[in-house]
């Protein structure tokens, strides 16, 4: 009779503990543990595309695809879908990356990143493909849906790139125009924002390619006016003097502008690197009768 | 002097004899340290399920603070759960293992004697004498630590640099060496401290005079202790190493190999519990038998 009784406690036991385990087990908890098993297969798959078989691919996609059937609702879905169409584009079957890609635009259009990334790779298969024009709609679509976004300050430089580097100096130049316009733009409309300041660097890297240093020195200088106070506006300063002594071999202008620099900025960790530069010029160049200030030594 | 340092170290392998034949006539002697394992496991199956909806309302809160939203997530959770066992099992070591440990030398004397071992009877026993066997592990546990920050202290402290490059070791590893050493130093005192339970639960004496009992037999038996204690706790110590492969288990094989891991640790410091209790009881009572005879 006890015999009969511990065992029926322990079945009790065991039960109890399984049914605590089933239960507890949260839908968002088995989407992430199927979805680390896929991923081991698509870091697989990542790590060399080429040598990837057609069986591992088909795996990896229906791993991906099943944890998309059982949790539609999981908050990383679009992730896996993005996977997905990922896959086929690294395996080169543009096409279906494609279907995949604006597959997942329409089932996640509330995920503007996601959507946005997907429409670049769209772009980018038709790159691929050697079709310039389509990848060239795709792309600007984005420019025209997200103006703001980081992707498309970058897009609008990669297009003007890419003429550049086909030679084709009238659309290269013309993007040019249409990129600067576009990042003069945001400057106006989103002043003391982390826009505005991503969009001037955007156009001092423009100017530097095309090897306009006086632009690129006019730019520099609009800097320094519109925020004087700020960090930028130093290193502004001190890479006006930079330019004009290592790029436009005017050093006697380079003086006077390190000079400026370390006047405006005494607190600056850059002041060292100013002073030093001073003494080497005034140094290289006695003849322009340089005078550097005299630093303030901190005797030990 | 040599003859009688193999003789002692046969000595062993008769009482290490008697302990398995009292564990084989006797299973349940495994019961209270088979206690401590089943609640051990119950707390993993509690902390495992940290991520759920059972007990995340409980468990997520703190290790959200304390180690961020990623440990809820699969399958960083497995990461981290040694850690939370190891703060968790804490309180249940420091309660239980008292009892358990004196349960179990109850239970070793009653079998060694020829008489049975009964659990509930042990444990009773045992209760009674919770107060004093909680003291005297808080006093073990203080004396290990002193250990370890004296070893510490001059790993950090009394190290200099011009020692360091004259013995050609870091001082980061110096206090590796000095971690291991602790470890040694522990491993030395351990005699002195082993027989207190014994003299307390067998003997029925107080805390300071089963301190002091203690002392006086571990000094007595102190070879024979010495390989008592070492043996098993070798086998642990490959336990520690193989814990700390853990992490590359979670990467090159699966996430869940965790709780592979530290189910063998448990398994095995049920056996080495075990064996070292019923082990040091017999050799305690070998000398008691001894001196009375």
């Amino acid at each position: 009779m006890n015999n009969i009784f511990m065992s029926v406690k322990c079945r009790t036991f065991i039960c109890m503990i399984g049914l605590l385990l089933l239960v507890g087990c949260s839908k968002e908890y088995m989407a992430e543990r199927m979805c680390w098993y896929a991923n081991k297969l698509y870091a697989q798959i990542i790590k060399n595309p080429d040598k990837s078989s057609e069986y591992e691919v088909k795996m990896t996609i229906g791993a991906f695809q099943d944890i998309l059937r059982i949790y539609p609702e999981w908050d990383n879905a679009s992730q896996l879908q993005f996977n997905i169409a990922n896959i086929y584009f690294l395996k080169k079957k543009y096409p279906q990356a494609r279907k995949e890609f604006k597959n997942l635009q329409d089932k996640y259009p509330e995920q503007i990143n996601m959507c946005l990334q997907a429409q670049m790779s769209i772009g980018r298969t038709y790159e691929m493909e050697k079709k310039w024009d389509k990848a060239l709609v795709c792309y600007q679509k984005i420019i025209t849906d997200y103006p703001v976004s980081y992707p498309t300050l970058q897009l609008l430089c990669y297009i003007a790139d890419y003429y550049d580097a086909y030679k084709q100096d009238d659309k290269a130049q013309e993007a040019y125009v249409q990129a600067i316009n576009h990042y003069e733009r945001l400057i106006k409309d989103y002043t003391g924002t982390q826009v505005e300041a991503t969009a001037w660097e955007f156009i001092l890297d423009i100017y530097k390619k095309q090897k306009q240093y006086d632009k690129t020195v006019e730019t520099l200088q609009r800097i320094i006016n519109a925020h004087p106070e700020s960090n930028r506006a130093a290193v502004a300063l001190y890479e006006m003097a930079a330019m004009y002594l290592d790029v436009l071999k005017k050093p006697e202008e380079a003086f006077g502008y390190y000079k400026s620099f370390v006047v405006k900025y005494p607190e600056h960790k850059l002041v060292q690197s100013a002073n030093t530069k001073m003494e080497s010029i005034a140094m290289s160049f006695p003849q322009l009768g340089l005078k550097p200030p005299i630093r303030k030594r901190i005797v030990e | 002097m040599k003859g009688n340092l193999i003789d002692k170290l046969f000595f062993c392998g008769d009482v290490w004899k008697i302990s398995f034949k009292s564990m084989w006539q006797c299973p349940a002697i495994f019961l209270p340290f088979a206690i401590i394992t089943l609640c051990e496991i119950i707390l993993l199956i509690i902390l495992l399920l940290s991520p759920h909806p059972i007990m995340e309302p409980l468990l997520g809160p703190p290790i959200r603070r304390f180690f961020g939203e990623m440990f809820l997530h699969y399958p960083y959770n497995f990461s981290l759960l040694p850690t939370l066992f190891e703060y968790a099992s804490l309180p249940l070591s420091l309660l239980l293992m008292p009892l358990m440990c004196a349960a179990t030398v109850g239970m070793t004397a009653f079998v060694v004697n020829g008489e049975k071992a009964k659990l509930k009877k042990n444990l009773g026993l045992a209760v009674k004498k919770y107060v004093p066997s909680l003291f005297l592990w808080i006093i073990v546990l203080f004396i290990y630590i002193c250990i370890f920050m004296l070893l510490k202290f001059l790993a950090v402290q009394c190290y200099p640099p011009a020692l360091a490059k004259i013995l050609h070791i870091p001082s980061w590893r110096m206090f590796t060496i000095c971690q291991y050493l602790s470890l040694f130093v522990c491993l030395l005192v351990e005699p002195f401290l082993a027989y207190a339970i014994p003299v307390m639960i067998l003997e029925k004496k107080k805390l300071f005079s089963a301190i002091k009992e203690g002392i006086i037999v571990g000094w007595s038996l102190y070879l024979p202790t010495i390989v008592l204690i070492l043996v098993p706790a070798l086998f642990g110590a490959c336990m520690v190493l193989i814990k700390q492969k853990m992490l590359s288990f979670f990467i090159n094989f699966l996430p869940e190999s965790v709780l592979g891991v530290m189910a063998g640790g448990f398994i095995l410091t049920l056996f080495i519990g075990v064996l070292m209790t019923t082990s040091l009881t017999v050799l305690f009572l070998i000398k008691r038998q001894g001196i009375n005879e």
